[in-house]
């Protein structure tokens, strides 16, 4: 469904992505980990046109979105679905007034906007703050209706940058939880960034590991916990002492 | 809809590299500037689409700044009115006093002082609100919404200092008139009437025009300026602080600079 091939991005004389390659399949929820600065967000950020690959090509279904004109790779974030890392809402606008913002801007008729807004809201159990402005409710918060913006629109792609970083533990879990819920409930393919691994292995149905430029690892929980990669087993290690994830032995 | 991405360049090898990196650094900075302007002027068929934001701006551009311009304007009439009138006393010309105060403020120091104002309260405001949403990826996230960022936070912004430059430039020519016209009573002992007849006397139509014109090429200047550097702001905190920064420097410049190449056009 939504294919890395030979993706390249530098910055400067900083190779960030060298020649990185992937698929993600339909309906699954991909994990991208690895330490800060690998260049996990330069991926998420490429799928959606926000920065251009030196070289290399992403398709969605079939799509080359790097051939495409602007307008037209601007017309295909209709596909997309983004929360970020900040949740990045607009400061003077109401949380409910932030998740109808992209269905008025397309020119959904308001009464429909208001009925999916409260739908989305309700589906991140955030409809009891509709009327809050984005400064008045929590960072936790904040994330839900980053991500109620995000599903408003039905996308078929649900891109997470970092969703629990900055959130406590129990506040992060949450948050796993809902992407769980969502992906279960809307049948979308979720690509989630993240350092943690709490989180990856608790969502992810395959995990890629990015190390200076490139996918060292990838594969499902199992897999990926069983590579013979030191930097993937230093990365456990670092996040988990000796016990089960998941049922997985480390 | 456009990115702003980083360039990164090679390191240059000599001092003419140098020097041409840098000019052309600028002369691509202001023509980035320029296509963001000309395209928030295309995206004005869209403001009944944002009138809740045009209000909004439009509020901030006037009601908020009309304290400031206000005593500016004041200060402004009654210190051309005291130092002229002093000159104009040792010829026993005083009565000509408010024709030098009104003119002077209508073709030059009215437009002038309001676009300075409006760069250094609206302008930075301006720079530092997209810039922090540039920086917190609330920029980015109208983008991925395909809300174009010119369209959805620029074109009103633009639009509302269009409409509220030339009025706010009205109102400090009259409040710097009323200064005028005080110390001319209260330390030449000019009657307002003989302070406004020789005005109205000098004062052409043509000057009010000319002056409302450098109002509106004032504030697409603060708009320019203001506009590029929030939506290029880079590396965080002291990102936004820089652009503010820069915002006003680079307005002030261009208000004197272009005001003068306005005045020298029509007198």
């Amino acid at each position: 469904m939504l294919e890395f091939r030979n993706i390249t991005r530098s910055f400067g004389e900083r190779v960030v992505l060298d020649r990185v390659s992937f698929t993600i399949n339909k309906g699954e929820t991909f994990v991208i980990v690895g330490p800060s600065g690998t260049g996990k967000s330069v991926s998420l950020r490429s799928m959606v046109g926000l920065l251009t690959p030196d070289s290399g090509q992403i398709f969605l279904n079939g799509q080359d979105l790097t051939a495409m004109n602007p307008t037209q790779r601007s017309e295909m974030n209709s596909h997309f679905g983004v929360l970020f890392q900040s949740g990045a809402l607009l400061a003077w606008l109401t949380v409910a007034q932030n998740v109808a913002l992209p269905l008025l801007e397309r020119g959904v008729d308001e009464d429909e906007a208001e009925a999916r807004t409260m739908e989305a809201l309700t589906m991140v159990k955030l409809d009891h703050a509709f009327n809050l402005k984005p400064s008045e409710i929590s960072g936790g918060m904040q994330k839900r209706a980053g991500l109620a913006r995000a599903i408003v629109t039905r996308p078929e792609v649900i891109l997470y940058d970092e969703p629990t970083s900055g959130l406590d533990p129990v506040m992060s879990r949450h948050i796993d939880a809902l992407i769980k819920e969502l992906q279960q409930r809307l049948g979308v393919t979720s690509v989630v960034v993240t350092h943690d691994l709490h989180s990856a292995f608790s969502i992810g149905d395959r995990i890629a590991m990015l190390s200076e430029g490139h996918i060292i690892a990838l594969g499902t929980p199992e897999e990926f916990c069983a590579s013979d990669s030191d930097i993937v087993q230093g990365f456990i290690k670092a996040q988990f002492s000796a016990g089960y994830i998941r049922g997985i032995k480390i | 809809m456009r990115n702003f991405e980083p360039v990164f360049l090679p390191p240059t090898r000599n001092l003419f590299e140098q020097a041409g990196r840098l000019i052309r650094g600028y002369t691509m900075a202001v023509g980035d500037a320029l296509l963001i302007t000309a395209e928030a002027f295309r995206f004005g068929h869209r403001l009944p689409h944002r009138r809740a934001e045009l209000m909004r701006q439009m509020y901030a551009c006037s009601i908020k700044s009309i304290f400031i311009a206000s005593v500016v304007a004041l200060c402004m009439g009654m210190i051309l009115a005291r130092q002229s009138g002093v000159i104009l006393q040792e010829y026993n010309q005083q009565d000509r006093v408010g024709s030098l105060v009104i003119v002077s403020l209508v073709r030059e120091l009215g437009p002038v002082m309001t676009a300075l104002i409006l760069a250094a309260s609206i302008g930075s405001a301006y720079a530092a609100e997209v810039g922090t949403m540039n920086i917190s990826e609330e920029v980015s996230a109208l983008k991925v919404m395909n809300i174009n960022p010119v369209d959805y936070l620029i074109t009103p912004r633009l639009y509302a200092l269009l409409f509220m430059c030339p009025a706010l430039t009205m109102f400090s020519d009259l409040i710097g008139a009323f200064g005028g016209m005080l110390v001319a009573k209260t330390q030449l002992g000019v009657s307002p009437q003989a302070f406004y007849k020789n005005a109205i006397l000098d004062l052409e139509l043509r000057d009010v025009y000319i002056g409302l014109l450098k109002s509106v090429v004032f504030a697409v200047i603060i708009i320019t300026v203001s506009a590029y550097q929030g939506l290029t702001t880079t590396d965080g905190a002291v990102g936004v602080g820089r652009s503010t920064r820069r915002a006003v420097v680079i307005s002030f410049l261009f208000i004197m600079v272009i005001g003068f190449f306005v005045t020298s056009l029509f007198y």
